[in-house]
């Protein structure tokens, strides 16, 4: 026999009740004003709250409920009533208290953090792999249209002739052009869009440094970085929306959280960038050396505070020194004064003296 | 055996019933997860279910002489309202498209007129179907609105609003007030709100200035003295006995809430929300302080049940927050 408050659904009195419990259904007697009866409910009639496992609150549709705070009362009841059922998650949730939240949180948040880190970068490539080339041609053209800078027709022209003495290796149509601008960068779009600052032009100093600088753009086109980059941005974005707007939270701090980690993510696309654009100036018997030169030349360049692109993307520049020199020492490869592409080199110089 | 509550003297015994939140953050952090994950998996589908869920927490969480409030409220339910809502929306989006087609302008006022006119409907069916769903004790409350008066005063008061650029808000927001509350049965006891526009409007242009002139600094006690108005002009009464609400929170005392939970949500890169709510739930438990003859086991059911969801996911889609 357990202590036990009852109400009946007529009025918010409580009544004490005694309760006992058996195998199928419990069953509480209780005097009222005098007047003694005896109620049974089936547990499978029952609706059951566990309030912070300290409370139960048992109820039915037509002979009201009993509120039951007494442990022992509580225990015995679930020991009975959850061996013939079984419980949710959220009931095991509510019963177990902290203890169990606290794992299942652990639990989801690593699978949430798997979610994150490798399954959505892998699905994300799988989605843009999917996309035909045409899509980031047609992004491309986007971005140019969006991007309102003046192009320099003379530079692009002999741009194009410098790039066009070397094999790209790619299925891409290349657009090289030149254009103006005060700050020191260069940029790749998606579709083959190459676009050189005249600023930057005017620092580089060798031909194997532009090859360099070229390769490392190409290769962003090559391997698609934009588009993949487009789809796990916005496959992340989805994900968070569904999953915070699912707990109801909604902060700023995820989408910088975001932004950082997407940050890094692009870097990983610059180290696949400097390593195949090193294969590419192997391939063409240009001077590895260009690359670590190029990268010399943009270290040297002051950065203004808010210093867009290629170089803040760009921005740990020793390190990439680092394993752009053990590549180079990992597979060596004899170059080749090439005479056609040294004129070409010099010809733009003279459009953009240092 | 003898009943727990001694029925009191007739001649009318005064008593001041507690109002706590004694959920705890960590529980309700875990729930929140759960229904994080399967709205993700399901693609938002969960959704009606996750909001049953977390309402079911919070409202056992609260606790009125230690017997906690029911949402009785099911995942099912709120799908129904959820699908209905999304259809009627989708064809309001329709509408608005081709009324958009025909003149940008035209989409735009039916656009604005379509939501205001929808808001009112919304509202009440929210109403109507969130205090069905609640309970204490088995006695379930009710809202007892009607729905073409509430729709034709929202648009009057929306109305008026407008015209005076917004400067009647204050009336809009207390006359509304006034219509709802009013309208809210606890089984036999019935809830009255009182408040007055113009006494409303003094204290939000007070609030206003001050918050300017201090740098914001006034606003945890602009805050503080909404909270009151909010709560001091309510009263619930069950045949000639009433109890008042008051509230006891300060300016002071919402500056330390507000400045604690923004620090956990920082510090915890938003993870802390949870704890977060929870802080503000027992806050405003605590601070509510009701005192009266009314005497609670002599309430009785009184109201039926009504399970449209429709107009509870419609406010979800419109962002209004029904607490
Ligand atoms: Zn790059």
């Amino acid at each position: 026999m357990y202590p036990g408050k009852y109400f009946d659904n007529k009025t918010a009195a409580l009544t004490t009740v005694d309760i006992q419990f058996y195998q199928e259904y419990l069953e509480f007697r209780m005097n009222r004003n005098g007047v003694r009866s005896r109620l049974s409910w089936l547990y499978k009639e029952i609706n059951v709250q566990s309030v912070n496992g300290k409370q139960l609150r048992i109820s039915t549709a037509a002979e009201g409920g009993l509120e039951i705070d007494d442990p022992e009362c509580i225990s015995a009841f679930s020991k009975l009533y959850y061996a013939n059922r079984g419980y949710s998650v959220h009931e095991w949730l509510l019963r177990l208290g902290n203890k169990a939240v606290y794992t299942v949180a652990l639990v989801l948040l690593l699978i949430v953090g798997l979610c994150y880190f490798v399954v959505l970068p892998i699905l994300a490539d799988q989605v843009a792999q999917t996309l035909p080339r045409s899509f980031d041609k047609k992004l491309g053209e986007l971005a140019q249209s969006t991007l309102d800078e003046t192009t320099d027709t003379a530079g692009s022209k002999l741009l194009t002739a410098f790039a066009g003495k070397i094999n790209w290796e790619t299925p891409d149509t290349l657009t090289f052009s030149v254009k103006s601008s005060k700050i020191d960068n260069a940029y790749a779009l998606p579709g083959g869009y190459i676009v050189v600052y005249d600023a930057l032009l005017k620092k580089i100093k060798t031909k194997e440094e532009l090859a360099a600088l070229l390769a490392h753009e190409v290769s962003h086109v090559k391997f698609r970085h934009s588009t993949r980059k487009l789809c796990k941005d916005m496959s992340t974005t989805l994900l968070l929306d569904l999953f915070l707007g699912g707990m109801g939270a909604y902060s700023g701090l995820y989408k910088n959280a975001n932004t950082l980690h997407s940050l890094s993510y692009s870097r990983k696309y610059e180290k696949e960038a400097d390593l195949e654009g090193l294969t590419l100036l192997k391939d063409n018997k240009i001077d590895q050396h260009g690359m670590l030169h190029l990268m010399e030349t943009l270290s040297s360049i002051k950065q203004p505070v808010n210093m867009p692109t290629f170089l803040s993307s760009h921005p740990l520049t020793k390190n990439r020194i680092k394993y752009v020199d053990r590549q180079i020492k990992k597979h060596p490869a004899p170059a080749v004064q090439n005479e056609d592409l040294e004129k070409a080199f010099r010809k733009l110089k003279e459009l953009y003296p240092s | 055996m003898q009943q727990v509550y001694t029925p009191p003297a007739p001649g009318g015994l005064f008593s001041s019933p507690r109002l706590k939140f004694i959920g705890n953050g960590g529980t309700y952090f875990g729930i929140l997860i759960v229904n994080a994950l399967l709205c993700a998996i399901t693609l938002g589908l969960y959704y009606p279910w996750a909001k049953a869920k977390k309402l079911n927490y919070l409202y056992q969480s609260t606790t009125l002489e230690d017997s906690s409030f029911t949402f009785s409220g099911t995942g099912n339910e709120m799908f129904k309202g959820f699908i209905k809502a999304i259809g009627l929306l989708i064809g309001f989006g329709i509408i608005i498209g081709i009324l958009m087609r025909v003149h940008v302008a035209l989409g735009i006022i039916a656009y604005l007129v379509g939501i205001t006119l929808l808001l009112p409907f919304v509202i009440h069916g929210a109403s109507r179907y969130r205090w069905s769903r609640t309970s204490w004790r088995g006695i379930r409350f009710g809202y007892r609105g009607d729905r073409s008066a509430f729709v034709a005063l929202f648009i009057k008061e929306f109305l008026l609003t407008v015209v005076t650029l917004g400067f009647y808000g204050s009336w809009m927001v207390i006359n509304l007030r006034n219509y709802i509350i009013s309208n809210i049965r606890f089984g036999s006891g019935e809830f009255k709100y009182k408040g007055d526009g113009w006494d409303f409007f003094v204290l939000n242009i007070k609030g206003y200035f001050l918050t300017i002139i201090t740098l914001g600094i006034y606003g945890f006690w602009w805050q503080a003295d909404v909270f009151r108005y909010y709560i001091d002009h309510m009263t619930l009464s069950q045949g000639d006995r009433s109890y008042t609400f008051r509230s006891t929170a300060t300016g002071g005392k919402f500056f330390g809430v507000i400045l604690l939970n923004m620090l956990i949500i920082i510090f915890t890169l938003g993870i802390g929300y949870a704890w977060a709510e929870v802080n503000m739930f027992k806050f405003i438990a605590e601070n509510i302080e009701i005192e009266g003859d009314v005497v609670l086991e002599q309430l009785s059911q009184t109201e039926e049940e009504y399970t449209n969801a429709m107009g509870e996911d419609l406010a979800d889609f419109l962002d209004l927050s029904i607490i």
